[in-house]
């Protein structure tokens, strides 16, 4: 009988989208005589017409050609490269060069006879050569197909699928070193040793349950407090992992605002290094939000470039400030641009209104008014995640310094524009505010300020007090919530265990180290006698 | 030997048919007889020698952690231990009192000889039982490769529907004492000679475990000023609980036990002589059970310990014998009484007995159905140490299912097992049988994974409804159980019905006693006494329960309303157990072709043919891994 896993599947291995490369995965018992159908060794033979439309080529198939090119990869050494292309066997179309991977199960990821082809990156290309594979007898690859049959093939086990999942949705680095890391077994590792001292308590707790009468079975509690707590903290900081990577896997958005023609689009595109904008000098050229992804440090970040905030009559235009105003709220990090070539007073003013409807959207969300015990805070929050930046230096010279003092001072006087407040200006030091402020200039001619600037975007975001890529973490939801659960289990029986009678306490040890059981999926009743019996002397 | 040759035999005589023949007269041969008398059945029980039967070989007691419940659990089925160990107890014990009831055991030293005298009186009066002193060298089997009948050394040839093998440490048995070494069974009764061989003729492929057994001492010879003395718990128990309201052997009567410590000089002398021993010098080839090291196995392994625990045990009340437990050895005799001079108290000690170490023949229990017929002769079941197992107790539990099964068997009816969450024995059997075991097999609390439900206090309600179906207990034994149940349901509606409101002046009274804090509206008395500082006592005290109740029932009330939420949490992790447990394995399933398989698990698995994933994953060699590709596979099959 065959079973169900048995069939040989295809996927694309690689993320769908345009990019350099692109892998092709076969995997199953009949991997290599699907492969070998539809691929031939050596370069591409010369054209021999010149209808072909793209990238398709064809090819009139040699009357010389050997029969034993269509044995190619069952012929070929397993882990090594070869070199060829994609034909279609029925139509002798040329669809891509490809380099053919072969690896004989179960010396392979999912442990069974896989062949892997590298493409060019194009959804065309990879769309045929998968429509190929699927009438050469291949079937299409569930979802985790690949990695759920290296788990059944006994090729990785649970914290390793785990791991798998998130590298294959990882897009950060950070996020992929510690995908890595558990695909590696330290997860499993870190659990283990998390567990020897449980069932070194349990062989313990059973020695004096097995042999009341023993020299050696008294129970001191203060060292069964002892270990429950490094447990604890073990656990917890497995917990606080997933929280940081929670922190590093999310994508953090920086909003780019500014009055129209700030240099806006022109910071976007020298940020992403490419033309996510357009950019003219015509004020208002960017209508809606344009988002763009960079990593920085190993964060994701998404920079969302806005339009330029002014007050207009042009619809679409509004509905772009408003929504840019909105985003600014949302924001993870504001970069408030601002041309050196206007007035001080001007730009403070600019300033100063848009920090007014910041504070007021922030009042409106937790349904509060202004007052004088509020308002000190929300200027902070505003300002804690803020960059000032001043553009144009090299059009205009000022001394930022000078010029952010304007803008401090101009604080009191001209929230009493927006707010019906009494504002003493003990409200205001404007000091304290300059202290408490990131500013720097640039100019997008000389790239030198953004270097600062990038400096100043990570110290806005939450610096991890761990090192991703060496310290062991957990990363999937499964994990997090079965060790959360694990980790108030625990808080409850060190409240409780003065009241707690042996058998129930070992019980609950017993339980913690099953939970841990599910993650590493080990048995644990045999290594209790072990142990027992390797550490007491007991017995008649 | 097949039937047709066995009759052609010069000298040999058919003597006999019955439907059950139990071979061997221990404690798994005794309730296999007893029960299999009891159920209707014309049974013969075979003994090497009457006079030593239903011997305690080894320590004078009965019971103990783990082994008290099962014999709790074996009076409940209508076993015969508990109640023979109830008549013969000379000190009680009730090991783990403080530490929660599910790991309480209890424990009595018993008199030896009297024990056997009484077993044997009961045996001999038992209706439908026959009692036969003779050694057994053949079993019998018929055409189809089932048992059929034995024969004795003495040509006696009987047939019978079901034979039970209960051979203890008699088969080939080899006694060692240092350089010594002759075949002989315990206390130098004869060992069985021939059968064991017959067995393997029959294809059945034994292996050899080894045991051991301290020095016996005269009473008279040792200084007791220099131990500590252990006396009896001054509230007694009963192991039956058909006697559970009759009177225990009088407190004043009972024999104490006592402790001392072995010596830096009973350390050297072993070093010293450890060339001398069996055990080292490669004389002994059997398997020996970890939790009963001999005394030069514990100063070779634990080194570094500087002293060993020695309990000294009466052996009767009659008796001058003392039993000394932890000096199990199997050293020369000059260098056991060295030894044995080395310990404070025992100075001048005059040795009765020596120590030795016993090697003997045994099955792999894989061999077995959970029935513990075995699976490859029909009509033959095994129980006792011959399973691999260790302990009276332990034997006892199998020859009382043994019998059980091979009666129902007879009569055509379903087999009877105990699972896992229903008791001791249910673990006992369903490890030996899917697990194996490499090393003589010892009951443990915590082999059992539902021990909050394996009490020993409840043994009753958990087995008693068994034992009243297949008739192993009288109509009067039922009847007290169930009206031990009626109590004990009464007083919890009783409890859960009566509440206190904060106006009560007994609140008052609560409060002083610091076993409630306020009180902001009424409470029951079961949720009072499910608190963990409020005990039965607290509320028969301040007369909120009745203070001639039976201590039993209020113990049990009180075990049922404080551990309710373990007790829940329990079952929950039963239910998820037996979903594992109840998925069944297709029988025709081919491991070989299951992708993903260890190698070692196809074999196994394709060895042993477990019935559901829950016995597969308890086969050793089987890992988790491979139970996660079975359940894909099964559930691949039914899609």
């Amino acid at each position: 009988m065959k079973s169900k896993v048995s069939n040989t599947c295809v996927a694309l291995a690689t993320a769908v989208g345009e990019a350099g490369l692109a892998v092709i995965r076969i995997s199953g018992e009949d991997s290599f005589t699907i492969a070998d159908k539809i691929f031939r060794k050596g370069p591409i033979p010369v054209l021999k017409t010149s209808e072909d439309k793209g990238s398709l080529l064809h090819f009139e198939k040699e009357k010389n050609q050997l029969e034993s090119e269509e044995t190619v990869v069952s012929n070929m050494k397993a882990y090594q490269a070869c070199l060829g292309y994609i034909k279609d066997p029925f139509s002798n179309k040329i669809i891509d060069q490809a380099i053919c991977l072969k690896f004989i199960g179960p010396r392979s990821y999912t442990g069974e006879n896989v062949v892997e082809f590298s493409i060019h990156g194009s959804s065309f290309l990879a769309s045929e050569i998968l429509r190929l594979c699927l009438q050469n007898g291949a079937v299409m690859a569930q979802a985790g197909e690949f990695t759920k049959r290296a788990f059944i093939n006994g090729k990785i086990d649970l914290t390793q699928v785990e791991a798998v999942a998130d590298l294959i949705h990882s897009q950060s680095s950070l996020a992929t070193g510690a995908a890595l890391n558990n695909l590696a077994g330290s997860l499993k590792l870190y659990l283990q040793k998390l567990r020897a001292p449980l069932l070194e308590l349990r062989a313990i707790l059973e020695l004096s349950i097995q042999y009341p009468e023993h020299e050696e079975s008294y129970i001191d509690f203060t060292q069964i407090k002892k270990t429950l707590e490094k447990s604890l903290t073990d656990v917890n900081n497995l917990c606080e992992s997933f929280r940081s990577m929670q922190t590093v896997k999310q994508t953090w958005k920086l909003a780019i605002l500014g009055k129209p023609n700030a240099g806006k689009s022109s910071l976007l595109n020298t940020l992403t290094g490419k033309d996510s904008a357009i950019v003219t000098n015509v004020p208002g050229t960017t209508r809606d939000c344009i988002e763009a992804g960079i990593f920085l440090n190993g964060y994701q970040l998404s920079l969302i470039d806005t339009a330029g905030l002014r007050e207009t009559d042009d619809e679409v235009e509004k509905i772009g400030v408003d929504k840019a105003r909105k985003i600014s709220t949302e924001a993870n990090a504001i970069l408030w641009l601002s041309s050196l070539e206007l007035a001080p007073e001007q730009a403070a003013e600019d300033f100063i209104k848009e920090m007014s409807f910041f504070i007021k959207n922030q009042l409106d969300s937790v349904n509060d008014s202004l007052n004088a015990d509020n308002l000190k805070q929300l200027i902070k929050n505003f300002l804690d995640k803020l960059i000032l930046i001043f553009t144009k230096n090299d059009i205009v010279e000022f001394l930022i310094r000078d010029y952010v003092f304007y803008f401090m001072k101009a604080l009191p006087s001209l929230f009493k524009n927006f707010f019906t407040l009494s504002c003493s200006s003990e409200y205001f030091d404007t000091y304290f505010w300059q202290d408490n402020i990131n500013y720097l200039d640039l100019n997008s001619v000389n790239l030198d300020g953004y270097n600062d600037l990038k400096k100043a975007i990570s110290q806005l975001l939450p610096q991890l007090n761990m090192d991703l890529n060496t310290q062991i973490l957990i990363n999937s939801e499964f994990q997090y919530n079965l060790l959360r659960d694990l980790e108030s289990q625990i808080e409850n029986c060190l409240e409780n265990i003065d009241h707690l009678p042996l058998d129930i306490l070992s019980l609950t040890v017993e339980s913690f180290m099953e939970q841990i059981a599910v993650l590493t999926g080990e048995n644990i009743n045999e290594e209790l006698f072990k142990e027992i019996f390797s550490k007491f002397c007991v017995g008649k | 030997m097949y039937k047709q040759e066995v009759i052609k035999l010069e000298n040999s005589y058919y003597a006999g048919e019955y439907d059950i023949i139990v071979v061997g007269a221990g404690h798994a041969g005794c309730e296999a007889a007893v029960i299999s008398a009891k159920m209707n059945f014309k049974t013969l029980l075979f003994t090497l020698s009457i006079d030593s039967l239903a011997n305690l070989p080894c320590n004078p007691s009965i019971g103990g952690t783990a082994k008290g419940q099962l014999v709790r659990e074996i009076d409940a089925l209508g076993g015969i231990m508990g109640k023979m160990a109830d008549d013969c107890a000379i000190q009680y014990r009730m090991l783990n009192a403080s530490k929660g009831p599910a790991v309480r055991s209890p424990r009595a030293q018993i008199d030896r000889k009297m024990y056997q005298q009484k077993m044997l009186a009961y045996l001999e009066k038992l209706d439908n039982l026959s009692l036969k002193q003779a050694e057994i060298i053949e079993l019998i089997l018929d055409e189809n490769h089932s048992a059929c009948g034995v024969m004795t050394k003495l040509g006696a040839i009987y047939y019978a529907k079901k034979i039970i093998i209960c051979s203890g440490t008699y088969l080939d048995a080899e006694i060692f004492i240092g350089q010594n070494h002759y075949s002989s069974g315990p206390d130098n009764i004869r060992p069985a000679i021939g059968l064991a061989a017959s067995l393997e003729k029959h294809g059945l492929k034994l292996r050899r475990f080894k045991t051991g057994t301290p020095v016996r001492i005269n009473k008279r010879s040792i200084d007791f000023s220099k131990f500590e003395q252990q006396d009896s718990d001054t509230e007694t128990f009963t192991f039956s609980f058909t006697n559970e309201n009759k009177d225990c052997y009088p407190l004043n009567k009972q024999l104490p036990c006592y402790m001392t410590y072995t010596t830096d000089l009973t350390k050297k002398i072993i070093q010293n002589n450890l060339h001398r021993s069996p055990l080292y010098s490669g004389d002994i080839e059997g398997v020996g059970p970890r939790y009963c090291p001999s005394i030069e196995d514990k100063i070779v392994r634990f080194s570094d310990k500087e002293r060993h625990q020695i309990f000294i045990e009466p052996m009767g009340l009659e008796s001058q014998e003392m039993y000394l437990q932890g000096l199990s050895s199997s050293l020369p005799e000059d260098v056991q009484i060295e030894i044995c001079h080395s310990v404070p108290g025992l100075e001048n000690a005059d040795i009765q007995r020596p120590a030795y170490a016993i090697e003997y023949q045994c099955l792999d229990p894989q061999l077995l159905n959970l029935d513990l017929e075995l699976r490859d002769i029909k009509n033959l079941y095994a129980a006792g140490q011959i399973n691999g197992t260790s302990g009276y107790e332990e034997a006892a539990a199998q020859g009382l299912m043994a019998g059980i099964n091979a009666c129902l068997a007879i009569k055509g009816e379903d087999s009877f097992v105990l699972t896992r969450d229903e008791a001791y024995i249910g673990v006992l059997i369903d490890d030996l049988v899917n697990k194996g075991t490499a090393e003589p097999y010892r009951m443990m609390t915590s082999r059992a994974e539902y021990r909050l439900l394996l009490r020993h206090d409840n043994a009753d309600e958990r087995l008693r409804k068994y034992a009243f179906k297949y008739s192993l207990i009288t109509e009067e034994e039922y009847q007290i159980y169930l009206l031990k149940m009626k109590d004990i349901e009464m007083e919890i509606k009783r409890l859960r019905d009566s509440k206190i409101k904060p106006s009560d002046p007994v609140c008052d009274k609560l409060r002083q006693k610091k076993l409630l804090d306020h009180l902001y509206s009424s409470l029951s008395l079961a949720e009072l006494l499910s608190r963990p500082h409020v005990s039965y006592q607290d509320l028969q005290d301040l007369d909120l329960a009745p203070v001639d109740i039976s201590p039993l029932i209020a113990d049990a009330v009180q075990i049922k309303l404080k551990y309710q939420g373990y007790i829940d949490l329990e079952l929950k992790r039963i239910e998820k157990f037996k979903k594992l447990e109840n998925k069944k394995i297709p029988s025709n399933l081919d491991y070989k072709n299951i992708k993903g398989l260890s190698a070692e698990a196809v074999q196994k698995l394709s060895k042993y043919r477990p019935e559901s994933l829950g016995q597969a994953s308890r086969i050793s060699g089987v890992s988790p891994a491979d139970i996660s590709v079975l359940l894909v596979s099964i559930h691949a099959m039914e899609k």
